[in-house]
């Protein structure tokens, strides 16, 4: 199970503690922005210690918003800074990043206007992820208004060449982007996924379990060994136990190995 | 006398949910969850108009005052961080968790263990009054406890300028008698965190979801502590059975 990591977002706050249970072969991704350094240097000893697996860092995101004009850059900036720091004190194997928060009144502005600041703003974190030696992946988003669609986000990978992608399959599934063709069309350029589940188009982003949404697992299996084998595959869930999500993730490891 | 609602049921990202409890109740953060950004911004929304104050849970997370193998250096900086977050948004008080589940290393001996956490809280104590912040010290609910409701009042309040945050949940998980617990630290107690269950476990229940008489309750808090803060620690919303429950708590003061 090399390649499958869990995220903390089953074990928010004090729960951290819990996620020491997860099996060894199984990676750790933490959602950073959730606790301070006395907690996270103290629960990383002991979630990190003698797990040869992986670890990846979801970046900070709340009251984030890249596309936004009164978004606080320099803020923002020291936000990733701290983040940028625990990549390197811990081998972080990437860096997540959400392009945009939620945008309620997108006729309040151009949309190509919005994207460009949007952009510059990407650029100038992807600038310091380049100094840091940091890999930055940046995620494809599930809200009713995203500024990148499906082209725009593969044209972004354009615009800003030095950073990855992270395909997460749930908000896919919401946005209705057709699974097996984003993996075609960005191949290895997807270095993660987010998998989770959900009840599809226009639905909730609940993040459930895989297989108790409409999630056709199988096909993207395929494609994931076809075009990006190597990517890593992070089950970020909400509201399981780690039973369930180690059940899942064994599910998931003998589909790949088929 | 404050009515405050505890995060506790809205953690991680769904903090966001809790703009919508009414301006005039206050809410209770668990500090150690949030780096500096995620506050700044989270407060920054969540006390917009509130008149309702800001109550702060200090650090607990692998924190045992009753330990030796306690690092006592890192619990005196993470306890900073809660005393600067308490004074940069104008937090009312500071809970302290006083040890952590019974401690079961080789050697351990229950008194060396309640004086050692005794001697801790009174130096938190001390820094806190020096940065202008009430810290409050709370009962505990681990299956074992360091202080048994006699040496919980016999140790902390001996100690004159110490003063409580009682958790009427973590009390009858262990069959306190809380009259009496009320009669004995009166005034000093200044604030509750409100919650019930069945004695099986700390499952934080709403007022009146349990067995606990809140009439017999709500007669010892106004006749020994009146004033004293409610912060409703509640493991579960939604926010509108949150506020209905206010409603009744209200209605018994």
């Amino acid at each position: 199970m090399n390649n499958i990591l869990v995220s903390s977002s089953a074990y928010l706050a004090f729960n951290i503690v819990n996620m020491v249970n997860l099996p060894r072969e199984l990676g750790i991704e933490v959602l950073i922005e959730n606790a301070n350094d006395f907690v996270w240097r103290h629960a990383l000893k002991e979630l990190l210690i003698d797990r040869p697996s992986q670890f990846s860092i979801h970046g900070p995101f709340l009251y984030m918003n890249l596309a936004s004009p009164n978004c606080e850059m320099d803020q923002v900036v020291e936000n990733y800074k701290w983040t940028f720091d625990y990549y390197n004190t811990y081998g972080a194997r990437h860096v997540v990043l959400h392009p945009h928060g939620q945008i309620l009144e997108p006729q309040k502005e151009d949309a190509e206007t919005r994207k460009a600041r949007c952009l510059e703003n990407i650029n100038t974190i992807a600038e310091l992820a380049l100094k840091e030696n940091v890999n930055l992946l940046v995620e494809n988003l599930p809200y009713a208004y995203t500024v990148f669609g499906q082209e725009d986000y593969f044209d972004l990978f354009k615009q800003i060449p030095s950073v990855g992608s992270i395909i997460d399959v749930g908000h896919c599934l919401i946005k209705g982007w057709d699974i097996p063709t984003v993996l075609e069309i960005l191949g290895s350029k997807i270095d993660a996924f987010h998998i989770n589940d959900n009840y599809g188009l226009n639905q909730a982003d609940v993040h459930m379990k895989v297989g108790d949404g409409v999630f056709d697992y199988k096909e993207f299996i395929k494609a994931y060994k076809k075009f990006c084998p190597d990517a890593r595959l992070v089950l970020e869930y909400l509201n399981v136990t780690t039973e369930e999500i180690v059940e899942n993730a064994n599910m998931i490891s003998n589909l790949l190995a088929e | 006398m404050d009515i405050i609602v505890s995060h506790l049921p809205y953690l991680g990202y769904s903090i966001i949910n809790m703009k919508d409890l009414p301006k005039q109740y206050g809410i209770e953060i668990f500090a150690e969850y949030g780096n500096n950004y995620y506050w700044k911004y989270h407060l920054a929304e969540l006390m917009n108009g509130r008149t309702g104050k800001l109550s702060v849970h200090g650090p607990f997370c692998q924190i045992n005052l009753a330990s030796k193998e306690c690092n006592w250096n890192d619990v005196l900086e993470t306890y900073k961080l809660s005393y600067d977050i308490c004074n940069q948004y104008n937090a009312v008080h500071c809970v302290c968790h006083p040890h952590g589940p019974m401690p079961d290393y080789e050697g351990f001996v229950l008194e060396d263990g309640q004086k050692l956490a005794l001697e801790r809280v009174v130096i938190l104590n001390e820094i806190a009054k020096s940065e202008g912040v009430e810290l409050l010290v709370e009962n505990m609910p681990f299956p074992e406890l360091v202080f048994q409701q006699d040496d919980f009042v016999k140790y902390f309040a001996s100690v004159e300028d110490i003063n409580f945050l009682i958790d009427i949940g973590h009390a009858m998980l262990h069959g306190w008698d809380i009259s009496k617990l009320l009669s004995d630290l009166g005034t000093r107690i200044r604030a509750y965190h409100v919650h019930e269950n069945f004695g099986d476990a700390d499952s934080h229940l709403k007022v009146g979801e349990g067995p606990l008489d809140w009439n017999q309750f709500f007669l010892d808090y106004k006749q020994n502590s009146p004033n004293a803060r409610l912060v409703l620690e509640y493991m579960y919303g939604p926010m509108d059975s949150i506020i209905e429950n206010i409603a009744l708590v209200e209605s018994y003061l």
